[in-house]
């Protein structure tokens, strides 16, 4: 059975993860699911202060994916703190907080205040912040920012606590942007966010959501996500990632595995079917199992004769 | 609260009728002890399906006991893909579902009368909500709006109340709920649309008769995960917060609502910027 996994120093209780902002607060999730059947709770990006998020409609279908602007509502970090983050870890789970800020200083404030938390296994820097606010461009599109952000919040992190950058899977260059993270502290990448997409409803000649530029996710973006992981993987191979891109069942998560990744996160996934997380989990161990191999000797094993 | 449970129910029967299909689907547990209110969301298309969001559809009707341990009758509109989709299935075809979900209607705990507004399919959970209310002594008023089509699918005049149909009228709704309102109600159940429950509440405004509203709308994860659904609702201590119809409701005290705002991000709601509306 796939078990443990240990990635950028920090031991995880099995390799498939709850990808940001797909389960909730944690809380949505009980009755559907146990938490401790996930590696890790990523959860969904922390900010300085709550936020309301964007005007409806927020969320609609498009082939084989699903297209959103949420707009990152959430109770902001205090809150978290003081309810959120002690809930998960009275309930087993482990959590890796993912977060987001519009400047070095909010990170790193947001950083300094997890320091001080227990039950932090690590922390996820989403670097596609800020959200659908066309006028600014995501971090993730550029290395140096990205970099700086990175280094902001490892440098706030405490030592043994891994720093993960999630990066963005519509960039021109990804492999620049994994190798300036890697370079500015990061012990680990998160790979892809959602890729940005729109929808026209046609009846009503609108875009289909409030904000109009949103994030598509699902197994519409799971080759993109693979191309990722296997660039990257390829330049950086000592850089562990924690892939995730419309993974919906173990052969996805094998295939993530296979291009490079140490871990799997599962996204869209949970939104149609909340007890996805242990399904995908119970798969790839039977896959792993059926290969006779251990997990970690799966890693990037794709990476062989490819062009010749 | 009655846990959701999640499980493979079989296609039993289906009747359709112009754009609305009732269909039934063996119900595990405690799933058949679903409340009036609460509702149903299911995958449509199959495993293979590129349609990947589930549908939330009202519960028509739950029955407890019998061979397959308990049924439920979702109400599915068969113009959209994933409503045609399960209207199409043959019998014994399996359907992924969790059910029951939301916050039903509470009832009262006196014999009253209840004036219930339903529009068109979202008349569906104020018909076993009517049953109850009847069977325990209540009085039942039930104003008709919207599309008829619905009602015979659905069932809608196989109870003893006093049915005001006024489906398919083009009447000043605030102002038809309030003349009927006039003639005695205690207590208000509706079910629509926001556009269309804000009309009722605003029919009810200035009176202090309580009013419970069920949203119709769509409803994506279900269990409060993806947030998709928030309406701005004020609470008992004044903050106005983005709550979830899926989770939070459908079933809200009217009062609350912004009824006013829906569709928007008001700008003192918690966690609002500028930036965000």
């Amino acid at each position: 059975m796939s078990g443990t996994v240990e990635i950028a120093g920090a031991r995880f209780p099995r390799p498939v993860f709850a990808a940001s902002g797909c389960a909730g607060s944690g809380r949505e999730l009980v009755g559907h699911c146990d938490l401790r059947d996930f590696g890790a709770i990523i959860t969904r990006s922390i900010t300085p202060t709550p936020r309301a998020g964007l005007r409806p409609p927020r969320l609609a279908e498009t082939p084989s994916g699903l297209i959103n602007a949420l707009g990152l509502p959430g109770p902001g970090i205090e809150q978290f703190l003081a309810e959120e983050l002690p809930w998960l870890v009275d309930h087993g789970a482990t959590v890796i907080v993912s977060i987001a800020a519009d400047s070095g200083p909010d990170f790193a404030r947001i950083a300094q205040r997890l320091r001080q938390a227990p039950g932090v296994a690590a922390v996820e820097v989403n670097l596609s912040y800020p959200v659908s606010d066309l006028a600014r461009r995501p971090f993730a599109m550029d290395p140096n920012a990205a970099a700086g952000v990175v280094h902001v919040v490892r440098r706030n992190t405490a030592a043994g606590v891994p720093v993960f950058a999630k990066l963005a899977g519509d960039t021109t260059d990804i492999v620049a942007v994994a190798r300036a993270c890697a370079n500015g502290g990061a012990d680990g990448l998160s790979l892809i966010n959602a890729v940005r997409g729109l929808g026209i409803d046609s009846a009503a000649a609108r875009p289909s959501l409030g904000a109009a530029v949103g994030w598509l996710s699902g197994p519409a973006i799971k080759p993109i996500a693979l191309r990722a992981v296997w660039e990257v993987h390829a330049e950086l191979p000592a850089v562990p990632i924690i892939a995730s891109g419309g993974v919906q069942t173990g052969v996805d998560a094998l295939e993530m595995i296979m291009a490079g990744a140490s871990a799997v996160a599962v996204g869209s996934a949970l939104l149609t079917d909340p007890s996805a997380g242990a399904r995908v989990g119970r798969e790839l161990a039977e896959l792993v199992a059926r290969r006779g191999a251990d997990l970690s000797a799966l890693i990037g094993c794709a990476h062989v004769e490819v062009g010749s | 609260m009655i846990t959701a449970g999640q499980w493979t129910a079989s296609v039993m029967a289906r009747r359709t009728a112009g754009e609305y299909s009732v269909v039934t689907l063996s119900a595990a547990g405690s799933a058949a002890a679903a409340r009036p209110g609460q509702y149903a969301s299911l995958r449509v298309g199959g495993a293979e399906s590129s349609r990947l969001l589930r549908r939330a559809l009202w519960i028509r009707e739950a029955t407890a006991g019998g061979r397959h341990g308990g049924t439920l009758d979702v109400v599915a509109d068969v113009r959209e893909p994933g409503g045609a989709w399960l209207a199409a299935q043959p019998e014994s075809a399996p359907v992924d579902i969790l059910a029951p979900l939301g916050r039903p209607f509470l009832l009262p705990r006196e014999t009253v009368t209840c004036l219930l507004v339903g529009f068109g399919v979202a008349t569906a959970p104020l018909i076993r909500l009517a049953e109850d209310l009847v069977s325990r002594g209540s009085r039942v008023r039930f104003l008709m709006l919207g599309d008829r089509a619905a009602f015979g699918v659905l069932g809608a005049r196989r109870f003893s109340a006093e049915v005001i149909d006024r489906a398919g009228t083009g009447a000043d709704l605030p102002q038809t709920v309030a003349d009927i309102l006039a003639d005695g109600a205690d207590v208000v159940y509706s079910a629509g649309s926001a556009a269309e429950l804000r009309d009722v509440a605003e029919g009810l405004a200035g009176t202090q008769v309580p009013h419970q509203a069920a949203i119709h709308s769509p409803l994506v994860c279900g269990s409060g995960t993806c947030t998709a659904c928030a309406i701005p609702l004020t609470g008992r201590d004044s903050v106005t917060r983005m709550v979830r119809v899926c989770s939070e409701g459908p079933v809200f005290n009217a009062d609350l609502v912004r009824w006013a705002d829906l569709g928007t991000v008001p700008g003192d709601c918690l966690g609002a910027s500028g930036e965000q509306q």
